[in-house]
Parts: structure tokens; sequence; C-alpha cells
């Protein structure tokens, strides 16, 4: 069942503003929302925001077993969902024009992923949830697939003969993907009848225009896709000026893309701690929370406090506060705070420990892999058993894959 | 325990019986209790976090900011015309079930002279029967000409927050009297949050849109401020 359909009145009012050429929000016809691109502590991890409509983007990497067809290239996988809602199986059309954009453009060099032909290849995967649909969503997945991609660093991995060492963050830096270029999608919504094309529809003239057009550009004006939604017939001249105002918008996004970027990055190599999503997520709250100051998350670059897994624990401390008529705010105060505990990693039965020194003489053992922590994050898979090199001093966490 | 007031905030869980059967103005059997208090073991339990609000030291309930609708009886609603039996319209009002609309519930109605209304079409009608477990039904039929109910046509609809609406509805709003000096319009305020505005253009319909949009988190002072640059907007 749709639970929001689309009444009549919103319908008619639609198709007759667009008869005068006029948008409900005020916009021009080649207007943008206001593009908000935050990144989290995680490399790859983003949260974009365009208007109303919000696309929250995860870069994983895994270690996998290459196609036959195509022994020596990695792969990307992409894949949207809906948060919450899997009923609305709306975004089958969105994952494939992904996937066939992004894949066929080829846009990341996939033979760069390769560790050893035909046996171990990185598999990259994004994933994207879309928090909340208010028109436009595929120009908006596409910038947070394009920016997380961008973001992203694997870990570096050495094969030595037989042998394949995965590296930690803390031992040698992650690598950046190798992008060739950098596609995105720009949106258009097509009033057939009164010639009126607009860039980035929201919710209700997506929903009541008579074609979609997503056309993909990347920085260089190169078209790398076009999708076409919709029955009403389009002339060579409109799809020319389409893809021109595409290519100009493309650019413009993928330079706002490459600016956010460098900011996080500046950010995280100077002594500023990351603060991550937290502001982006509570400040959009109809409900502002004050967070207090104690709520820093250790960023990746710092190097000190790696072993120490953190744990938050949530203390709220309500204050009653006097409302008059009229106001319904209320303010409280989180103070979240942070407790450290020292977790070793021997607590894991499952795990053998070895120590770093004899490494070498544990990897002759046949069944010894040793995949190991990236700092905070778990949701990288892994292949094979744990074997996590415990020093008490340093954690180097190396890798052997045999 | 802190000791709450009216007008404060409250949580849930917060036990609100001293002061709900406090003072001798009624009876303890006459007190009423509204939406997001409940009782449970003679004591009175705030299920929903909010601000505490009474009348006539005799009605209590919460004013909290909730998404869903969740229908009462004689409420006022707006809704949007989903689907349609042999016998009755489903209407989508917001809640979590579609309500139906019968064709007879409309004022001259009759077997053989049926209303006109399609799916897709918007109609005002009042809350009639509202239980937790089964659909609740609404209804188009007019009493002495006090409301006028019935499907709307043109203009345009929009969702507010439900307390919002409850806001406006209230005779005592400023801003839809400014409003109407400036320029005028039609509109109906469904309690589910979903409001309905004509006027004689495109562009006043959607200034006054936006201005309703915009006064939800406006104080009472502002709101001149707020329709004066709505009169320059429109005059631009």
């Amino acid at each position: 069942m749709n639970l929001n359909p689309v009444s009549d009145c919103e319908k008619l009012f639609i198709l007759e503003a667009a008869s005068q050429k006029i948008r409900l929000d005020g916009r021009k016809r080649d207007e943008y929302r206001p593009l908000k691109i935050e990144f989290g502590l995680d490399w790859g991890n983003c949260l974009v925001t365009l208007g109303c409509t919000r696309v929250f983007a995860q870069v994983s990497c895994e270690i996998y077993q290459p196609n036959n067809s195509r022994p020596n290239e990695g792969v990307l996988q992409i894949s949207a969902e809906l948060a919450g809602d899997d009923k609305l199986n709306d975004l089958t059309k969105i994952n494939q024009v992904l996937e066939r954009f992004y894949k066929d453009s080829k846009c990341i060099d996939l033979e760069a992923l390769c560790i050893i032909a035909e046996e171990k290849v990185w598999k990259i995967k994004v994933d994207l949830s879309v928090l909340n649909m208010d028109g436009n969503t595929l120009g908006c997945c596409s910038i947070a697939t394009l920016a997380a991609l961008m973001h992203f660093r694997h870990p570096d991995v050495m094969s030595t003969g037989e042998k394949v060492i995965v590296y930690s963050s803390s031992e040698r830096d992650p690598i950046p993907l190798s992008l060739h270029h950098h596609p995105v999608i720009v949106n258009f919504a097509i009033f057939e009848k009164y010639d009126f094309i607009i860039l980035d529809p929201s919710l209700l003239e997506d929903k009541v225009c008579d074609n979609k057009l997503s056309i993909c550009f990347n920085n260089h004006r190169e078209m790398c896709g076009v999708d076409i939604e919709g029955c009403a017939s389009l002339s060579q001249d409109l799809l020319m000026n389409c893809s021109n105002q595409a290519a100009s918008m493309a650019i413009k996004l993928v330079d706002k893309i490459k600016s956010a970027i460098k900011i996080d990055i500046e950010n995280r190599s100077s002594s500023k701690s990351v603060k991550g999503l937290e502001p982006a997520v509570s400040e959009d709250n109809g409900l502002k929370l004050c967070l207090s100051d104690k709520f820093n998350f250790i960023g990746p670059s710092n190097r000190e406090n790696k072993i120490e897994e953190t744990d938050e624990k949530m203390d709220v401390d309500q204050e009653v506060v006097k409302i008059t008529d009229g106001t319904a705010f209320t303010t409280s105060h989180n103070n979240l705070q942070q407790i450290k505990d020292v977790k070793q990693n021997k607590q894991n039965d499952d795990l053998i420990v070895i120590d770093p020194e004899s490494s070498e003489s544990s990897s002759s053992d046949e069944s010894v892999e040793v995949v190991s922590h990236y700092k905070l994050d778990d949701i990288r898979p892994v292949i094979g058993k744990y074997v996590v090199s415990d020093d008490e001093n340093s954690d180097t966490g190396t890798i052997i894959l045999d | 325990m802190t000791l709450v007031d009216f007008n404060d905030v409250v949580l849930p869980g917060n036990d609100v019986s001293d002061i709900v059967f406090k003072g001798d103005t009624c009876k303890r059997s006459e007190k009423t209790i509204g939406p997001g208090l409940k009782s449970a073991n003679n004591k009175i339990i705030v299920c929903n976090g909010g601000v505490l609000r009474s009348k006539d030291d005799k009605y209590f309930w919460i004013e909290f900011s909730k998404k869903k609708y969740s229908p009462a009886k004689d409420d006022v609603v707006v809704g949007i015309v989903a689907a349609k039996t042999s016998e009755m319209y489903k209407v989508d009002i917001g809640a979590s079930e579609l309500a139906t609309l019968p064709y007879l519930a409309f004022t001259n109605a009759t077997k053989k002279n049926r209303p006109e209304i399609k799916v897709g079409n918007v109609v005002a009608a009042k809350v009639k029967v509202a239980t937790p477990f089964m659909e609740s039904e609404i209804s188009c039929v007019e009493y002495a000409n006090r409301i006028i109910l019935g499907q709307l046509e043109n203009g345009f609809l929009f969702n507010v927050s439900l307390n919002y609406a409850l806001r406006l509805r209230k005779s005592s709003s400023k801003l839809l009297y400014h409003l109407g000096q400036m320029v005028p319009y039609e509109i109906v305020i469904g309690v589910n949050g979903k409001i309905w505005i004509n006027s004689a253009s495109i562009r006043t319909t959607i200034a006054i849109g936006n201005a309703v949009m915009k006064a939800e988190h406006l104080e009472e002072e502002d709101i001149p401020q707020l329709v004066k640059n709505f009169n320059k907007s429109l005059n631009v």
C-alpha cells in the first residue's frame, strides 16, 4: 500500500504552477537545493543532505575471489536501501541505475584492486541507506556514492611470494582508491506539455512530472550514462540542452565534493579531534539536544588510545523547564560520558595469540591467517581465523593470509 | 519525586496523580484524562513526554508532538480518497489505517443520488467512529450548517505537525486573521495535520502555505513581521 498518495489537488496545482513556470519552493528551474556533505569517523563514511533528502553511505572492503572471466580485476558493488522500511521496493531502480553508471563508466581502477591474480582481489562495497526521501533520491545517492568512494581508503597489502600481508592502519597508511574520473548523476523532471524542465525535482514534482531524465556526467564533461523514465517523447534539442546543463552542474557538484573531502582530510591531519557525524545528526533534530563538550570520539588519525575501545554511557540530566503558552521546546542536557575500558584482545577464546616476533614461524602452520583490527570498526569482513599479534605497548596488527 | 505543575514538561513514567486529584472544585469521578495520560492502579501516569495542560481543573491532557494521527471522535480531518468499493470510499487521513466513508454519509445523498468523488480527490470530513480495534469511520454530513464538509476542489494540500494544526485551529490564532486581511483565501485545517488552502492565484497560495509553515516555530509577537514580509513578497 502506498501510504502517501498524491491527491488531485496537488497534481493539478503542480501542473498549473508548471504552466506558469513556478516551482513550489521558489527555486529557479536550474537551481539545486543546498547540498551538505559530512564525513564520519571512518574512511568512506558520509552523510549527504540535499534539501530534505538524506543519504548515508558506507564503503567497506573485503578480500574476495575474483570472477573467472576477469581474474585480475577487483569487484565493485553498490546497493541502496530504504532505512527502516523494506516494503517499499522503490529502490531497485536506483540500484540498477547506480550500478550501471558506476561500473560501466569504469571510474574505479579495478585492476589496481587485484592482490593476486585469480586468487585474491579487493571487493569494494558501497552501502547506501536512504534516510529521507524528498525527491532526487538518485542524484543524492550518486553524490553520496562518489563522495564515499573518494573518501575511502583500503588497507595496504603486500604479497611476498605465497603470503599476503595486510597491514593495519597503524603500521602503514591506508591507500585511497584510484579513480580515473568522477561521474555524478544529475536529475531532471520534464513537464512536456508546458515545456518546463527542472533540475533537482522535489518529491511532488518527481511524482507528477511526465518524464524523469537522469544524465551521468564526469568532471571532464564526458557523458557516462543516460536514463529516461516516462512516456513523453523528447526531442534532440532538448536532450542536448539538458546534457549541457548536466555537464556544467556535474562539474560544480564534483568540485563541491572535492572541497568537502579536502576540508575533512585537513581536519584529520591537524590535531583537532574529529567529531564525525555527531554534529550533523544532532543538528537537524526538531528537538535540539545540547551535547556536552565531553563527547569527543577519537579520530582515526589520532595515534594514542588505540587499544582502548570506547564505551559511551549516556546519562541524561533532565531539567524540567517552565513552558509558557505557545512554546513547545524543551532543553535537556545529555552528558555523554566516555568510559574508556581497556579491553585486551585476548578475551576471545577462538583467537590464537602469537607474538609479532614469532609471526614468521607461526605462518608455517598451515591454517594460520590473520586479519586484524582496524580501529573503530568491526564491520569489515574477514577471511579465515583470527590470529592477533598482541604486544602490550603497541598494537601492531599484522594480517597474514596464506 | 519532583513535584510537577500545570504547563510543566513531564516525562513518560511521571506520576501526576497528586496534581490531578488535587482541588475540590469537582468530584474525583468527574475528572477526565485525555491523550498522553493513562490510569493504572489508581494512579495517573504520563505516557508521552510533553507539556501537562488542564482545563477548568477537570480535563487533563498532555500536549506533545507526534507524527502519526490517531483518530478521535468529532475531529475534523482532511483526507485523500485512496480507493472506492461498492458501498464506501476508503480515505487516507494519515492514520495507521484507511478510514471508511460510506456513500450515504453526505448531505442530501440517497441511494440513487450518489456523490461524485473519484480516487485522488480531497475531502473534509468529521470522524464518527474511532476505536482502537476497527477502521475509523468518517462522514461528510453537515449538521445545522456549522461547518462545511465535503469535497475540496482546486487549491493545494500540505502537511504540518499535529500539534501545530491544533494550535492553528484555535480561534485565538492571529496568523490566519492577519493573512486574511492581506489577501482573501480559503483554508481547511484538519486535526490530522493536513491543511488545504485555496486562493485566487497560484502565487498567493504558495505564499500563504509558506507563511503558515514558517510560523510554526514563531512567537506570537513575531507574526506581524512575518505577515509584513509576506505582503512584500506578494507585491514583487
